[in-house]
């Protein structure tokens, strides 16, 4: 059986916001907040160490066929 | 990656398994020069694009080391490679590995040029290539104690590296640019982490570490198994404020729906505060798991280009095509163009197809095919080898015109697309004879993938296209 570590991966696309979209996120984010403090909830504690974090970009020959030939 | 820098506010760390230069370990001598400035653009780009190091790939030795040694001169970040040495003096020609603080850890990079056996260097060279099992334990030794997190930019094979995962516990990740198209996410193989982009600027891997002391990817459930008792929690939490709000507060102790609320958080709540203390312990000990979170993005050709790369990639492919059209000038005067009569070749061009099968070159004109070549020039890469091929009618299975590439310029109008023959095979002795023996009348999916590659072609599906593309039964 697969270990169970840690780690999620997702393969996305990139996403193309234009305003509407943005002010529902904004939207959603507020009534979200809204009830978290009504119910009362203090933001989780974090077992992540700030100081220890880092963001790998890796590729496999990135320029490639970026640009195809015609 | 500008939006990845900017969004993530992480100290960065960028690495290439290389394959950079070539992308086949074949080299055509003629084209040295369209190579040189093909070369000098990636490498100015990988420098805008703030690349730290580059593994040296199999292929990047496609025209021989001191054209590698001369072009990556001009590199801002480091080549790397453990196992291409000296022959003399077994000293490796590029740095073996790098060591970079990143933030507040320091990161060991080693680079590994694909090994599939002894390769033949010119002897002036002095060069030779090492398998992975002589030079790593070395290294690895080496930089385990200078660094906190060491990683394996591998150029070598999934199983290689596979096998390099289970003799060396203390590399904890390994970018491998292994000969596969596609993505593989991370996986754990005993201690290091197994991860690829495809190949060839289709994706773009990023990953978030949060990297500790224990230089251990974490395998148990500790944080995943909090983080999902704190959403419970939280559920929990809302249920019983929206009941709290709903009810009179005098009517709540005998509401059992919401007592069994009361009794389920409480239960909740001293599960979090013994994994928190779990996990607390584990920090104080040094012995937290290290986490990530890996993200591949798809280089869609609707992504806006970079202004600085995009100008250097289009002053590349005006170079190419330029140093190709000065080569096509000067081939035009040269015995090759004399040999290069169309009467001589074993294709006869689509015209002469047309006088037999006008209803078939009709519908053939109206194809992509037809324009291939059109296109080719809009583009201006006509004179791009890198391109022409596949947009003109000079092969078909092992008949080619020619082995060298640079006669294709100087091809007759006739041929200047992708036509009948290159599905049907040479038709000079069918027109001739018209034997229908002569000529083959379905293609097969060897000839289209010769082109069409997962690389250039994604959407490529026989079934359909060559069903899109077949010629209409005569009337």
């Amino acid at each position: 059986m697969a270990p169970d570590f840690k780690g999620t991966q997702k393969q996305i696309t990139p996403l193309i916001h234009d305003k509407g979209s943005l002010l529902m996120k904004h939207l959603f984010m507020l009534i979200v907040m809204t009830g978290l403090l009504a119910a009362g909830i203090v933001a989780a504690d974090t077992t992540v160490d700030p100081e220890q974090n880092l963001l790998l970009i890796y590729s496999n020959d990135v320029v490639g066929e970026t640009e195809p030939c015609g | 990656m500008e939006k990845l820098r900017e969004s993530q506010e992480l100290p960065i760390l960028a690495l290439d398994g290389g394959n950079l230069l070539f992308k086949q370990q074949k080299f055509s001598p003629g084209l040295l020069l369209q190579a040189k400035i093909t070369a000098a653009g990636i490498i100015d780009s990988y420098n805008l694009m703030g690349y730290d190091a580059v593994a040296v790939g199999r292929n990047d030795l496609a025209a021989g080391i001191s054209f590698l040694q001369e072009q990556a001169g001009r590199a801002k970040f480091t080549w790397l490679s453990a196992n291409l040495v000296h022959n003399s003096n077994k000293k490796t020609l590029f740095s073996a590995s790098l060591i970079r603080k990143v933030g507040n850890i320091s990161v060991g990079v080693i680079g590994l040029t694909g090994y599939d056996g002894p390769i033949r260097f010119a002897e002036s060279e002095d060069v030779v290539l090492l398998p992975w099992q002589e030079v790593l334990p070395d290294l690895v030794a080496d930089l385990t104690g200078r660094c906190d997190l060491l990683i394996l930019l591998s150029n070598v094979g999934s199983n290689q590296n596979n096998e390099i995962a289970e003799t060396f516990p203390d590399i904890h990740l390994i970018i491998q640019s292994a000969p596969r198209a596609g993505n593989i996410a991370p996986h754990l193989n005993n201690k290091s982490l197994i991860t690829q982009t495809g190949k060839q600027g289709k994706y773009l891997g990023w990953m978030t570490i949060n990297w500790q002391k224990s230089k251990t990817w974490g395998r148990d459930g500790t944080t995943k198994e909090l983080a999902t008792k704190k959403q419970e929690l939280d559920g929990l939490n809302g249920r019983i404020s929206r009941i709290e709000r709903r009810e009179k507060k005098e009517d709540l102790p005998a509401n059992t729906g919401y007592q069994n609320l009361l009794t389920a958080r409480e239960s909740l709540l001293s599960e979090i505060i013994f994994l928190e203390n779990e996990l607390q312990s584990l920090k104080d000990s040094g012995q937290t798991p290290a986490t990530f979170e890996n993200h591949f993005i798809t280089l869609d050709v609707n992504l806006p280009d970079q202004p600085e790369v995009k100008k250097i990639v289009e002053a590349t492919k005006k170079g190419v095509n330029t140093a190709g059209r000065n080569q096509a000038d000067e081939s035009a005067t040269s015995p090759a163009a004399t040999e290069l009569q169309l009467e001589d070749l074993p294709f006869t061009g689509w015209m002469t197809c047309g006088l037999c099968h006008a209803q078939q070159t009709a519908f053939w004109r109206n194809t992509g095919h037809a324009s291939a070549y059109r296109t080719l020039a809009e583009e201006e890469q006509q004179f791009n080898l890198d391109c022409l091929p596949c947009h003109v009618t000079a092969e078909y299975k092992d008949i080619k015109i020619s082995s060298n590439d640079a006669v294709l310029f100087l091809l007759p109008a006739q041929l200047q697309q992708v036509g009948c023959e290159v599905c049907h095979g040479p038709g000079k002795k069918h027109a001739a004879s018209q034997d229908p023996e002569a000529i083959s009348r379905k293609s097969d999916i060897s000839i289209c993938i010769r082109c069409h590659t997962s690389e250039r072609d994604d959407n490529f599906n026989y079934d359909n296209d060559s069903a899109r593309i077949a010629c209409p039964a005569s009337e």
